[in-house]
């Protein structure tokens, strides 16, 4: 194991958590209502962007973003309680590193979205089509969660350290 | 919507029926397993039914009937339901 790891698991907090045997199952399932959240409100927004539903008002598909920030929330929690429970099997881990890219990737396209475009969106008309620019940033979103999920699926099997 | 519905359910219909049959024996006698089935079946009762009731008259008003709305809370909670119970499965034998 890895200096860093082996020490953070020799930690009282982590071994404390990891004695909790309900608090990792408990935190995986909070985890996966929370990517629901997610994808689900962004996942839509994105939709939207890309210009699916043309019916819906931005400001309508706009209303679930509070929704998919707090998934976010919920498993930026969760997943730092998993970090600290078993950091062995992140930091060796190709698999969590390309996690934590596609994490960044997502946060910046949504911080470049709603710094320079997010003001035009709402003057945008029902039945109206979205322009490029906005449907790169609904793709670039859509796929990096996507690939945030699959990643973090594929935590168990690909890259590991151990 | 409902197509995006029908096509997440039908990718997560698949994979699970592909999971299942790797591990029938196991998966069909763990009983948070039957649970979780339970929870996706009344899912999508409740689910088909709200879009009966919301859609159903071919109306296409603003206005949502008031009786969905405690289906609707219904339907949240069953598929928060299947996800803990699909999760717990990896955990309880």
């Amino acid at each position: 194991m890895d200096p860093f790891s082996a020490w953070l698991e020799g930690t009282r907090l982590s071994t404390v958590m990891r004695d909790m045997t309900w608090l990792w199952p408990a935190c995986e399932s909070i985890h996966f209502i929370g990517l629901a959240l997610l994808i689900g409100g962004a996942g839509y927004f994105d939709l939207r962007l890309l210009g699916f539903m043309r019916r819906v008002p931005m400001a309508a598909a706009k209303a679930f973003m509070p929704w998919a920030i707090a998934g976010f929330a919920m498993n930026f929690a969760t997943g730092t309680l998993f970090f600290i429970m078993a950091p062995h099997m992140c930091v060796p881990s190709a698999a969590w590193w390309a996690k934590v890219f596609f994490i960044v990737i997502a946060g910046m396209n949504a911080m470049f979205f709603e710094t320079t475009l997010g003001t035009r969106v709402m003057l945008l008309g029902p039945n109206e089509d979205t322009p490029t620019s906005f449907k790169i940033v609904g793709a670039v979103s859509l796929f990096s969660w996507f690939a945030v999920l699959f990643f973090g699926r594929m935590l168990p099997y690909i890259g590991t350290g151990n | 919507m409902f197509p995006i519905f029908w096509l997440g359910f039908t990718i997560n219909l698949v994979s699970g029926v592909m999971l299942f049959v790797s591990e029938a024996a196991d998966k069909a006698t763990q009983p948070v397993f039957l649970v979780k089935l339970l929870f996706v079946i009344l899912g999508v009762v409740v689910t088909a039914r709200i879009r009966r009731l919301v859609f159903g008259d071919g109306s296409q008003g603003p206005f949502v009937p008031s009786a969905a709305r405690p289906l609707a809370m219904i339907s949240i909670g069953l598929w928060a339901g299947a996800i803990v119970a699909g999760r717990l499965m990896a955990y309880l034998k």
